[in-house]
């Protein structure tokens, strides 16, 4: 899908400072080296087995269904994972990659925590330094996995620019990275970011491709055949590429991204990229953008750290734009919703992220004949979730 | 010979960095009629974004003050029209 430049139709490439350039050069040619090295992807499968659990359960969620009366829902437990969401997968892999170049320091950015937390295990696993950037504003609403990186061993950085929300912390690390590139690698947490970070993070065998691949697999195994539609929550993009990457050239599979439209598409609280935004440049990458007129990127927001994002990563934008995909928007309410009724109905409490693609099923399954199968990929768990949406609901609960 | 490359004709050249709009445009075109003034071989005029990724804190602060006082590139361009006026 990608050309040797990591465009992906006229999105990606490599918008950034000169002084980035040998640093992203040296990562291109170590993954190129070690993407068909037999012994680094045994070490990474063994590392994805026995630490981080894999491969991830392929639910039938029978009360789901037969709750919504429609197409037979299943659900990619990647919540299930070590650290509870995907975020291991790319990182494990790229920690690996990074120690295979001899560097001894971590640097990430972080949202919802998830990413930061999986680096901060990651580091702690190898031996390696690691600092975490995270926005100032999401270091309160996610104080839990601040304490959790800090008991990893990481050093946590609030960032206090701009919305003090992820797009700040990506662009501190990225700041950070220009400063000290020879002991350090950037562990970028989605398939964004300049070239070749989409590709290396949604890779083609294990990273996040590893989603798409044990789908295919496991629902062969059950159903005898593959789905009608595979879906998963989108901010930068790294568990929905992940949940479609192996599905792509299988044209009878329904690709189907959900974007965070916070407060609503109509309002200026959205975070949904593709719904709202225009094509753009911004953080080392040509994509969609939420910008005003002039292209000064727009504060976003969504109750969800995790999406709470003005950009996606290229290989959606262009997913999106030779029809492939499809992007919904799905609000702040559908999402705490789709939490609860998870909850209730599976006992499965999802991560306010994944809650985005899980209303999204709510929607459609009853729209589908019930021999149609649905595969929502559950990114993430959601106790990290629980007291933001006590408080949504006005509920007081002492931590 | 262009503009740019007469202004190298001694080897070195003195290059001050603006950012526009900081606080205001006033201030902008005073400071480069100030530094032209005062020995400005060229001036490199920066255009203000919301989230200046390669910047540090003094000029990251810069484009955030010129962002408030409501500047964009329209307004950038016109008084860059108006500056060349004066120049060479």
């Amino acid at each position: 899908m990608t050309n040797p430049n990591g465009r992906f139709g006229v999105h990606g490439g490599q918008y950034i400072p000169e002084t980035l350039m040998n640093a992203v050069n040296e990562l291109e040619e170590a993954y190129n080296f070690y993407k068909n090295d037999e012994g680094f992807n045994r070490e990474l499968s063994t590392l994805f087995n026995e630490y981080a659990g894999r491969p991830s359960r392929l639910y039938y969620a029978e009360k789901m269904t037969k709750d919504l009366g429609g197409a037979k829902i299943y659900l990619k437990r990647e919540d299930l994972n070590h650290t509870g969401a995907h975020k291991i997968n790319n990182v494990l892999g790229q920690a690996l990659l990074a120690k295979k170049m001899g560097k001894t320091r971590l640097i990430a950015e972080t949202g919802a925590g998830q990413h930061g937390v999986a680096t901060a295990t990651a580091a702690a696993l190898m031996g390696m330094e690691c600092v975490v950037f995270m926005g100032e504003e999401d270091t309160k609403r996610q104080a839990l996995n601040v304490y959790r990186m800090k008991l990893l061993g990481s050093d946590v950085i609030p960032v206090k620019t701009g919305t003090a929300t992820l797009k700040d912390a990506v662009s501190e690390a990225m700041r950070e990275w220009t400063s000290r590139i020879s002991d350090t690698h950037y562990c970028l947490g989605s398939v964004m970011g300049p070239h070749p970070f989409p590709t290396i993070v949604r890779d083609f065998q294990s990273f996040q491709s590893v989603i798409s691949k044990e789908i295919k697999s496991q629902i062969l195994e059950k159903e005898g055949r593959l789905p009608d539609v595979v879906m998963a929550c989108v901010g930068g993009g790294s568990n929905a590429i992940g949940t479609f990457y192996n599905f792509i050239e299988d044209k009878g599979v329904r690709l189907i991204g959900c974007e965070a439209a916070g407060r609503g598409i109509d309002t200026f609280e959205t975070a949904a990229t593709i719904s709202t935004g225009k094509l753009g440049i911004f953080h080392g990458m040509k994509s969609y953008f939420c910008q005003d007129e002039f292209g000064q990127i727009a504060p976003v927001y969504s109750i969800s750290a995790g999406l709470d994002y003005p950009g996606v990563g290229p290989e959606h934008a262009y997913l999106y734009d030779i029809g492939r995909a499809e992007y919904v928007a799905v609000t702040d309410d559908e999402a705490v919703n789709a939490f609860e009724y998870l909850a209730r109905t599976e006992g499965i409490i999802p991560a306010i992220e994944s809650a985005h693609a899980v209303a999204h099923a709510i929607k459609l399954a009853p729209t589908l004949d019930k021999d149609k199968i649905i595969v929502v990929t559950v990114s993430g768990r959601g106790d990290k979730d629980c007291a933001a949406i006590a408080r949504y609901r006005g509920v007081e609960i002492y931590e | 010979m262009s503009n740019i490359k007469n202004a190298f004709k001694n080897g070195k050249a003195f290059i001050p960095f603006i950012t526009c709009g900081d606080p205001d445009l006033e201030t902008t075109a005073e400071c480069v009629r100030e530094a032209v003034k005062n020995g400005a071989d060229l001036i490199e005029l920066g255009i203000p974004f919301s989230d200046p990724t390669a910047e540090g804190p003094v000029i990251q602060g810069a484009n955030i003050r010129a962002l408030k006082g409501g500047v964009n590139t329209n307004k950038i361009f016109e008084l860059v029209r108006e500056l060349r006026k004066d120049g060479p």
